[in-house]
């Protein structure tokens, strides 16, 4: 988690100087993509939102091709072309993530059909998709074939209150558990800022979805501390952000496992490290040449 | 099953949804209980749709004009709801949209000339079955594409809020447009925005030959419109004064600014999705569908209670007989519109 929240303020500063493009960023949300990576096995798929920096971290892809994806030079993860919003890793079963919200919801629905029908496996998939994703007509479509033909598929709904700067009460007529109740798909809620409820939660939901084989939804409570997209306004006011701020996952993590300002300073150095030998390495990797359109 | 109320109220601060949700909503029945002569009018209009499908059937197997999507065994889900609709109120539907039309006020004979394809049809010829609009009665539009009707007539709903009329819109679709995505956004928007519109679902079991459970989570899609805070009621659909009650009650609500509502009404197609498509139901599933013939049945109802007799019955079917024979005869007289003048109507560059 911290590994992410550093990477991550690396990168904003890195927007501000021009060298990223403006990206979205998941302050405040790490907790979940932790929590519920570490539960699942290495075999798992995962199907991601537009806010993929912590889920791509939290799955293990390594740091130098990772930022050098992100800030769009050749030894990147997908050759640089694929940017923040498209990372791909077949090999860690980072499948897909889409920018289009709730576009990953069908895809998802789909791939854990082909997993179950077609190769026979007991790996499930893990889609993660926002609040406001639910209002989205892919994900009536991929929910309701997923409760038919009970697949596999863990759907972590990353709860944040906001769709870009727009309220919850202007997206969502109902809370999003009885959407799910309607579809017949079972749905848990937890505290998405509190890393050991998230794992706690996701082990439970995902022994379910591999018992049964069929589509379960964990809904996890979360805040998001930083803007939708790097640049844009934020609505809500300074007083508001303090007290969300208040519930912070890492001051929580931190006082769950009594880390002091000695430790916290020492790892954030070899992290620190980690990333500027991250970003150097970007830095002088050349501009992925242009591949041409062959027939 | 009785109306269910969703305790989610949302509060919406658009301008154009305020006060929506704001009036209680009661639990009185606003249903009014139909007189003898409002009972020979629906069981009369449930007929005149029956005759008028009977002789396109008739036609298209003649060749005169093409094969349609008949609405045999669905009638008194359009009769029933379009009865307590007003004039002015508005009526958006799918590709089965005969029944709908007739109920609403549409002239026969317009209709017949439309699929013939002649010039003094509703639309002039070029709208056929799957495209008629008649703006006139209120019959905004079908729509052959599953489930988008759903968003449009959502449009139309919420332009009469906008217009702060007290129109209601009704929009008719089968239970298989409810698993595409039109279906959800539309939905999730009337209710959000509390628009004055009736979802009417027919749910006849079958995706063209694919049966519900192959397509729907729950068989019936009334619980799935729970999750939008939307208020349901299912009702049998073979029944005509059932669906007229549910209709009132409903409109009541809708009215009085209570947001969307949605009825499910199950019926039972006794013929196949389309014309000359092949129908793999058991000949048991079809049997029960032809003893689930609403027409028959209202009929042994009002036999019973003595409204109508033999006599009436016969005279009536004559009436309508010759109402059908005038609009195959207006039909034939129409000439079709030549390609000059079909074109004065593409918008397209």
């Amino acid at each position: 988690m911290l590994t992410i929240r550093l990477v991550e303020d690396e990168l904003q500063r890195l927007c501000l100087t021009g060298e990223a493009s403006d990206l979205h960023f998941s302050k405040g949300q790490e907790a979940i993509s932790v929590g519920v990576c570490s539960e699942l096995r290495r075999t798992d798929y995962i199907v991601v939102h537009h806010r993929t920096i912590s889920p791509a971290i939290a799955r293990g892809l390594p740091m130098n091709p990772l930022m050098a994806e992100i800030l769009g030079k050749a030894t990147g993860v997908n050759k640089g072309l694929a940017g923040e919003m498209h990372i791909r890793s077949p090999e860690l079963r980072f499948m897909f993530a889409f920018q289009l919200v709730g576009t990953c919801a069908s895809v998802a629905a789909g791939l854990a059909w082909a997993i179950k029908y077609y190769k026979k496996e007991d790996d499930i998939v893990a889609v993660f998709l926002g609040d406001a994703a639910t209002g989205n007509a892919q994900f009536h479509e991929g929910m309701n074939l997923a409760a038919v033909r009970k697949v596999p598929l863990l759907v972590v709904v990353e709860d944040n209150h906001l769709a870009g700067n727009i309220r919850p009460e202007f997206y969502l007529p109902a809370p999003i558990e009885k959407r799910f109740e309607s579809y017949g798909i079972p749905a848990t809620k937890a505290d998405g800022n509190k890393v050991d409820k998230v794992m706690e939660a996701a082990r439970a939901c995902i022994e379910e979805v591999r018992a049964k084989g069929s589509p379960v939804a964990l809904i996890l409570d979360t805040t998001r501390l930083s803007w939708h997209k790097q640049g844009q306004r934020d609505i809500r006011s300074q007083a508001e952000l303090n007290l969300l701020a208040k519930r912070d996952p890492l001051l929580y993590e931190e006082k769950r496992l009594g880390i002091d300002g000695a430790l916290k300073s020492k790892l954030t150095k070899t992290i620190e490290k980690e990333i500027a030998e991250a970003v150097e390495y970007a830095r002088a990797s050349p501009i992925p040449k242009m591949p041409r359109m062959e027939a | 099953m009785a109306w269910k109320h969703s305790p989610v109220i949302p509060k919406t601060p658009l301008s154009v949804a305020q006060g929506a949700h704001q009036k209680s909503i009661r639990n009185e029945i606003h249903s009014t209980v139909p007189s003898p002569a409002l009972m020979l009018r629906l069981y009369r209009n449930m007929v005149r749709i029956r005759a008028f499908e009977t002789a396109v059937l008739e036609n298209a197997r003649k060749g005169a004009s093409l094969a349609i999507h008949p609405y045999t065994g669905e009638e008194a889900v359009s009769t029933g709801v379009c009865s307590a609709l007003r004039a002015q109120d508005k009526v958006v539907t799918n590709h089965r949209p005969f029944g709908h039309f007739i109920s609403k006020g549409g002239s026969m004979s317009g209709l017949m000339a439309e699929l013939y394809g002649k010039s003094n049809g509703v639309c002039k010829g070029l709208g056929g079955e799957m495209n008629l609009s008649e703006p006139k009665i209120g019959f905004l539009m079908s729509d052959m594409i599953v489930g988008a009707c759903i968003t449009i007539a959502t449009g139309a709903a919420l332009k009469e809020k906008m217009d702060k009329t007290k129109n209601a819109v009704a929009c008719f679709f089968g239970e298989a447009a409810s698993a595409n995505g039109a279906f959800h956004e539309g939905l999730m928007m009337a209710s959000l925005w509390g628009l004055p519109i009736l979802y009417v679902c027919e749910n006849n079991g079958y995706s063209t030959n694919t049966p519900a459970a192959e397509f729907l989570s729950n068989e019936i899609v009334a619980p799935r419109v729970a999750g939008y805070g939307i208020r349901t009621t299912v009702v049998d659909g073979t029944d005509v004064i059932g669906v007229r009650q549910r209709t009132e009650e409903a409109l009541w609500q809708i009215r009085h600014g209570g947001g969307p509502c949605f009825i499910e009404a199950i019926v039972k197609r006794i013929g196949p999705h389309k014309q000359e498509l092949v129908d793999s139901r058991l000949e048991d599933e079809r049997r029960l569908a032809r003893m689930r013939d609403p027409i028959k049945m209202f009929k042994a109802q009002l036999m019973e209670e003595k409204i109508l007799t033999d006599a009436l019955d016969a005279k009536m079917r004559a009436e309508v007989k010759a109402e059908v024979e005038e609009s195959k005869r207006f039909a034939e007289k129409g000439a079709r519109l030549t390609s000059e003048q079909a074109q004065r109507f593409v918008y397209a560059g």
